[in-house]
This record gives structure tokens, C-alpha cells and sequence, in this order.
């Protein structure tokens, strides 16, 4: 099953050092969702601070697969 | 590992020392941790039937929909409970310790309507539940005692409903590091400050509703304020009163001091 790393570059920095091993991409995207969230509902206000939340999901050979986004429009 | 480190293999070596009373020592022993038991009383309990089992960790010993004959007790080693939903969403929703019996519920209760699990490799006492049922109609003070049990069971799940459904994921993994220090405590028999948790990151999560990667960063966040070490990958309590400050922690949910003392 192929390892993926769950790292958020805005609003909350944390560099994600055990990461997941999940069944495929679809699977890291659901899981990075469901992160986001989870963290935005502990602290809506991480949205605020810089570009917002921005989790990159990376593979185990340490390149970018996709990367969530949530930010304030107006 | 930190040389003050209690290993959880040593639990049960401690409790074979004053085991005057057989295995079944330290069920009676989590029993006075909260009701008045006479000589009689114990010596009752000490003599019920059972059989002892060894499983390892992950080993079933009681699946949803069963009758069961037997209650289970825990000699040692760590169990949980855990209920699953249709998608195959697990979430475990007790954890019981050594000296913890595993099923008073189905003295009453026709069909199990939950799993449980070894956390841990464990050793068990197998009891039949008649023989339980039989003790508790003719000694009133045993079946006080078992019904105390289950309150304070109920009594840590609506703690852990709370901690679920409304503390954040911080103070959520910090409280239930501070009920586990305090019930590991309560049955150790020499204080110890630090000790191992028996908890995957998935089952953390499985326990905490969380994703695994956020219990990771909430470790590592804890790890930094000096609150848990990390000793080989296995997660140590450090400072218990940085925990409990995270977590708001009062253990009066635990009835620790449900004897009156006349």
C-alpha cells in the first residue's frame, strides 16, 4: 500500500513525519479532507492567518501528489 | 527507555506476589477500590470457578450478537471495547485493565451488543456468569459491588462522550493520557509517575475520533511541551500535571473515593 505524508504549509505549519499508508490516491484525498477538517474545527481561525489552510499530500519518494485548500474569499 | 519507566509486564508480577487469594486477587482488589467487601465476601469471589486463557493482542473473547456464558476478567494485560458501523468505521469506546471483569453486563442482558478485544497479550480468568449470578443473590454486598462497577463504567463513557463530542483534539488525547495515569496508578502497586500507553496511533485515533496523522501531530505537540516522551515509538506519560492543565483533568468522574468513611 503506498505511504503518504500530510503536511500543512499555512496557517497551522506542521511537518508530517509518520504519515499513512493508504489503499490509493482517492484514499489520501479523503483522509486529507477529513484532516482539514478536523483541524478546522478545532480552530476555525487557522483559516484566517496567512493564505489559510493548505495541506500538501506527498508521496513517499517525497514528491507533491495534490494539496487541499481552504481560504476566505471575498 | 527512561530507567523509571514502568514496563507493563511488571503489573502482573507485582500483583503474584500477594496473591494470597488466588487469581482472582485482583478482581476483589478493583472491587474494594470502590465497595465495602467482607472477609467472607472475598473469599466468596476468590473461590468461583474459572479457567484460565492466554490471548494475544487483537484476540476476541467476546463478538456483538453473542450469548455469553462467562464473564471474562483480566489478569493482566490491557482490553477494549469497540463498536463497528456498517461502512467498517471502528470506534473503540472503553479500555479495560487489569483487574477489570470484561462482561457483568451480560448478567442481565441477553445478547452482547458490542466486540471486545485484547489491546495487549493478556491473561484471562473465564467465570461462569451463573456462578457470579448465584454469588450476587446470596451475598448483597458482592452484587452492590458489581452494580458499582458497571455505574462507574457508564460513568467514564459519558466522560469520554464529552471528550469526543466537545473537547479539542489536544486536550481530547491529553485527557484520556490523565484518566489512564490515574486507573494504571490504582492498580499498580508502587506509584509510578511515568508509564508506557499500549496505543497504536490508528487505535488513538479509533479511540479519539481523530485521523491518525492528527493524533500524530497532537503527540509530537504534547512531545514538545515535555508532557509525553517517545521512547521507542511507544508513547510515555512524562508530566502529568502539564496534562491535566491541558485537559482541564478532575478525576471525580472516576469515583476513586466512593467509600464513605464513617
Amino acid at each position: 500500500m503506498p505511504h503518504y505524508y500530510f503536511n500543512t504549509t499555512n496557517g497551522s505549519p506542521h511537518v508530517d513525519d509518520a504519515g499513512m499508508d493508504l489503499p490509493d490516491i482517492y484514499a489520501a484525498r479523503r483522509e486529507a479532507v477529513r484532516y482539514g477538517g478536523s483541524l478546522l474545527s478545532d480552530d476555525p481561525e487557522m483559516v484566517m492567518h496567512d493564505n489559510g489552510l493548505c495541506i500538501d499530500v506527498v508521496d513517499e519518494a517525497g514528491s507533491r501528489c495534490f494539496a487541499v485548500r481552504v481560504v476566505i474569499e471575498r | 527507555m527512561p530507567s523509571d519507566v514502568t514496563p507493563l509486564s511488571r503489573w502482573r508480577d507485582h500483583h503474584s506476589t500477594q496473591m494470597a487469594l488466588g487469581p482472582l486477587s485482583i478482581l476483589i482488589r478493583k472491587l474494594l477500590s470502590h465497595s465495602m467487601l467482607s472477609t467472607a465476601d472475598q473469599e466468596a469471589i476468590a473461590a468461583l470457578p474459572h479457567k484460565i486463557k492466554q490471548l494475544p493482542p487483537g484476540g476476541s473473547i467476546l463478538r456483538e450478537g453473542d450469548q455469553a456464558v462467562i464473564c471474562p476478567v483480566l489478569l493482566s494485560g490491557f482490553a477494549y471495547r469497540q463498536k463497528v458501523a456498517s461502512d467498517g468505521g471502528r470506534q473503540i469506546v472503553a479500555l479495560k485493565l487489569p483487574g477489570d471483569a470484561l462482561d457483568l453486563q451480560s448478567l442481565y442482558l441477553q445478547k452482547a451488543d458490542h466486540d471486545v478485544r485484547m489491546l495487549t497479550a493478556a491473561e484471562l480468568a473465564l467465570v461462569p456468569l451463573a456462578a457470579i449470578e448465584q454469588l450476587t443473590t446470596t451475598r448483597p454486598a458482592v452484587a452492590r459491588a458489581v452494580l458499582i462497577d458497571i455505574l462507574i463504567e457508564s460513568s467514564i463513557s459519558r466522560e469520554w462522550l464529552l471528550n469526543i463530542g466537545r473537547r479539542n483534539a489536544l486536550a481530547r488525547l491529553a485527557h484520556l493520557l490523565c484518566e489512564l495515569h490515574d486507573r494504571v496508578n490504582d492498580i499498580a502497586t508502587e506509584m509510578s509517575a511515568n508509564f508506557e500507553v499500549p496505543l497504536t496511533q490508528e487505535q488513538l485515533a479509533d479511540l479519539l475520533g481523530l485521523t491518525p496523522v492528527h493524533v500524530n501531530r497532537m503527540i509530537r505537540q504534547l512531545e514538545k511541551m515535555g508532557a509525553i516522551g517517545r521512547p521507542s515509538r511507544s508513547l510515555t506519560i512524562l508530566h502529568f500535571p502539564n496534562l491535566a492543565k491541558i485537559s482541564n483533568f478532575s478525576s471525580a468522574y472516576l469515583h476513586r473515593n466512593n467509600i464513605s468513611r464513617v
